[in-house]
């Protein structure tokens, strides 16, 4: 089917996945058990997709590496007669993935339907240190082990969305996950999915975000910057918080200060700073 | 750096009770429920608080035991507690921290805990009766409209991190050099201002720590403030209602409550005092035979009957301390009044307490054989302490031996004998809504450090129990001495004890001992 689509060569994303549930249940209904997961878990990236297209509109980047930060606690506790055992794991964690592949895929029609596609396997992984226990009480009294074990927490789904007939952004907040997103995880139990797979001219200088899980955009701030000429020049966020400017292929571009001359940006200090890095594009 | 969980560690309740269950609220979703917060055993304390309207206490009551002076019964000792909007300023911008459902993160509640001796700088040892915390989160909305500010909840997972708030005295990190190339976004997150409030109601259990000397027994309560932000605050006040129910829902010998039959006059009436700085008047010098606490030797400075509208400095930064106003005591032998100058400690300010309380009157005999004298018989106030119904508060003491009445040095409290228990560079003021009602307003415009909890009303309140029995016969028994010239129903009667201590009689016109604020000088 022919779509606008298939002109654009490139789409530049930015994703955020916020995944916040608990869940109690007894996963063994023949047993006195019950099974804890408490998950908080924050995904985002910027990326550039390449068009790679066939019969539909296709673009696709094998190198993503996604940013991660989260908790996770999970236990299980078995009771039987007078005696019970808990095994139980909790993790706090932050850094960034192994890269993989991320591929979008449009199937124009009525209905205008994509799939976005973060295979598991072995991309988007991220080590982490998990701190464990296990106990055991009987009627003579209570042992409990603990430790520390190398752990992996991994990411990925495919995720059922729509998209506009022309060309423009596509909004992830209704975006619906196949499996969940992380191992183990209840789609119904509270999976956020917010940001943005815009499509622009170009990538971002600098985007501005207050400092919440969400991350979300602050709009209409101005800041300064030192251009490669040497000159300071002042910009302005846009609704989602990007700072375009044409930028020449050498040079640096440097932040110098978010000017506090509106509000309520005024009353705002400056955080964390991170630099996503898109290598296919030089 | 400390996160949500820590922070409430210092609060009272989680001091006596760290396990206390509790109740999230907030917008976030899928946020962690713990275990619904417990109302607990009933105690002797009890009220009523509606989450909808999170600011207000409702019905406080205390369950009184039988005393020699009364039944078991259980009075309204507050109509209800007004917790009113907070005024933060923050680089010159106003902001009104509203205390509402919206900002509610959590609501604990416990019916027991213990703070032992020794555990904490900042609270007494206390064992609590029904208690409740509430937290509040507050930050500037850095999505708003443009060119405006509002206030939006803190989501919950910023209260996780560990640097939600930042230590005290931590220095700002240094500015990061935030530069990009051609194949590069960089992202830059901006910090909004964040405020903390905790809002605590703890009931405490009956004690005697409240009044020097441990003469009294009375049942703490502090329902208290609690403020901690990420930015420095140029300015904040703060105001807290404290209002009792108009008449007095005591009855004395297990009779309803009707003048003529119990001694007292139902109506409430609230007064205020300044105690006495003079190393003479050590409160273990008083309680004897021969010295009962009459007001001129125990007090500098009072007003009762005090009207809606009245409202004094109670504690400033600015009081130098040092000599102060004068004040006119009554010579018995001279038959005049002789002037005095009063020794203000550092910041002492007007009064230093206040005392909301149903007077008394006299045996209906004794009103009846002086039917025109001026005696003032139809209303007399219950002073130093109160045999029946009478809510304190005492931002001052004179300068005690207990700890427990020790003031605010520049670290936290209970530090500097006859000093005020509010932090130094807060500003008090008291002002009477009605006879039966105050607010207690602070202000301060220093600079409030980023991440140090400041407190607002952290002396708190107590509900007057009963002196102990010896105490109560000794003051009696000094009182009896100065009733001679009077009948003999005078001398077993508590309402001309207070009299007495307050008047002296010249024939048939009552004379104050110590003449009150604001009358003019004979």
């Amino acid at each position: 089917m022919p779509s606008s689509w298939f002109d654009v060569p490139f789409l530049f994303c930015r994703l955020r996945i916020v995944a916040s549930y608990t869940v109690r249940e007894n996963t063994m209904p023949s047993f006195d058990s019950l099974t804890t997961r408490d998950v908080e878990v924050a995904v985002s990236g910027a990326f550039r997709l390449q068009a790679a297209h066939g019969l539909q509109p296709y673009f696709r980047n094998e190198q993503v590496s996604l940013h991660v930060r989260g908790r996770t606690r999970g236990e299980f506790v078995l009771i039987e007669k007078d005696t019970s055992l808990t095994r139980g794991a909790t993790a706090k964690f932050a850094g960034t993935t192994t890269a993989g592949l991320v591929a979008l895929t449009l199937f124009p029609g009525d209905k205008h339907e994509a799939q976005l596609a973060l295979p598991f396997g072995e991309a988007f992984t991220l080590p982490i240190k998990s701190q464990v226990w296990e106990t055991y009480t009987h009627p003579k009294g209570t042992h409990t082990n603990r430790g520390t074990v190398d752990d992996e927490f991994s990411i990925g789904d495919h995720l059922t969305l729509t998209f506009p007939e022309k060309p423009g952004e596509v909004r992830l907040d209704k975006a619906e996950p196949l499996i969940g997103f992380f191992p183990d995880c209840k789609t119904e139990g509270g999976v956020r999915l917010t940001g943005l797979l815009r499509l622009t001219a170009d990538i971002p200088a600098f985007h501005l975000a207050d400092d919440t899980l969400d991350a979300n955009p602050i709009p209409h701030c101005r800041v300064r910057v030192l251009c490669p000429d040497g000159v300071e020049r002042e910009y302005e966020s846009d609704e989602a918080g990007d700072i375009f400017i044409p930028r020449a292929d050498k040079g640096v571009y440097t932040l110098v200060e978010v000017l506090h001359d509106r509000a309520p940006q005024s009353a705002a200090v400056p955080g964390a700073w991170s630099v996503d890095v898109i290598p296919d594009m030089a | 750096m400390p996160n949500l969980e820590t922070l409430l560690n210092d609060t009272l309740l989680l001091t006596a009770a760290p396990d206390a269950p509790w109740k999230s609220y907030g917008a976030s979703p899928g946020a962690l429920e713990a275990a619904a917060a417990d109302p607990g055993t009933p105690g002797r304390w009890n009220w009523s608080h509606d989450v909808r309207k999170p600011g207000r206490v409702s019905g406080v009551t205390y369950h009184l035991l039988r005393t020699p002076w009364y039944v078991e019964q259980t009075p309204t000792v507050l109509e209800e507690l007004l917790w009113h909007p907070i005024e933060v300023g923050y680089r010159g911008l106003p902001l009104t921290l509203e205390l509402t459902k919206k900002f509610l993160v959590r609501k604990y509640e416990t019916s027991r805990g213990t703070v032992a001796k020794g555990q904490s700088a900042h609270w007494l040892p206390a064992e609590l009766d029904r208690s409740m915390l509430l937290v509040f989160g507050f930050q500037l909305n850095l999505r708003a409209k443009s060119k405006t500010f509002s206030l939006e909840p803190i989501p919950l997972d910023v209260m996780e991190r560990d640097d939600f708030m930042p230590r005290p005295g931590a220095k700002p990190p240094k500015a990061p050099v935030m530069k990009v190339t051609r194949t590069e976004t960089g992202t830059l997150q901006l910090v909004p201002l964040r405020v903390l409030v905790c809002a605590e109601f703890v009931c405490c259990q009956e004690s005697t720590d409240y009044v020097p000397g441990a003469k009294a027994r009375t049942s703490r309560f502090r329902p208290h403030l609690m403020l901690m932000s990420n930015r420095p605050l140029e300015r904040l006040a703060a105001k807290i209602s404290i209002r009792r129910p108009s008449m007095s829902t005591m009855a004395h010998e297990g009779l309803p409550p009707a003048d003529d039959q119990d001694g007292m006059s139902h109506m409430m009436a609230t007064g205020m005092w300044s105690d006495s700085n003079s190393p003479e008047i050590a409160w273990e010098k008083i309680f004897t035979v021969s010295i009962p606490p009459v007001w001129s030797s125990i007090f500098s400075r009072f007003k009762t009957n005090l009207p809606a509208g009245a409202g004094y400095l109670m504690a400033s930064p600015d009081a130098p301390g040092g000599p102060g106003f004068l004040s006119h005591r009554w010579n018995d032998a001279a038959g005049r009044y002789e002037q005095h100058q009063e020794e203000l400690m550092p910041g002492q300010g007007y009064f230093d307490n206040i005392h909301v309380a149903p007077p008394m009157r006299a045996p209906k005999t004794l009103r009846d054989l002086y039917p025109d004298a001026k005696l003032n018989l139809e209303e007399i106030v219950m002073a130093p302490f109160c045999i029946h119904d009478c809510l304190h508060q005492h931002w001052r003491w004179l300068p005690a031996k207990e700890k427990s009445l020790h003031g605010w040095d520049e670290k936290g409290p209970y530090a500097v004998p006859g000093a005020p228990h509010i932090p130094l560079h807060q500003h008090l003021r008291v002002e009477v809504e009605s006879p039966h009602a105050y607010a207690y307003c602070v202000r301060s415009e220093q600079v409030l450090e980023p991440g140090r909890w400041e407190y607002i009303l952290h002396e708190g309140l107590a509900y007057g129990i009963s002196a102990s029995h010896d105490v109560m016969g000794k003051m009696l028994l000094g009182g009896r001495a100065l009733l001679s010239p009077w009948p003999s129903e005078a001398q077993a009667s508590w309402a001309m004890f207070y009299w007495v201590l307050r008047y002296s009689r010249t024939r048939d016109r009552a004379v104050e001992r110590l003449l009150e604020d604001g009358a003019p000088v004979p």
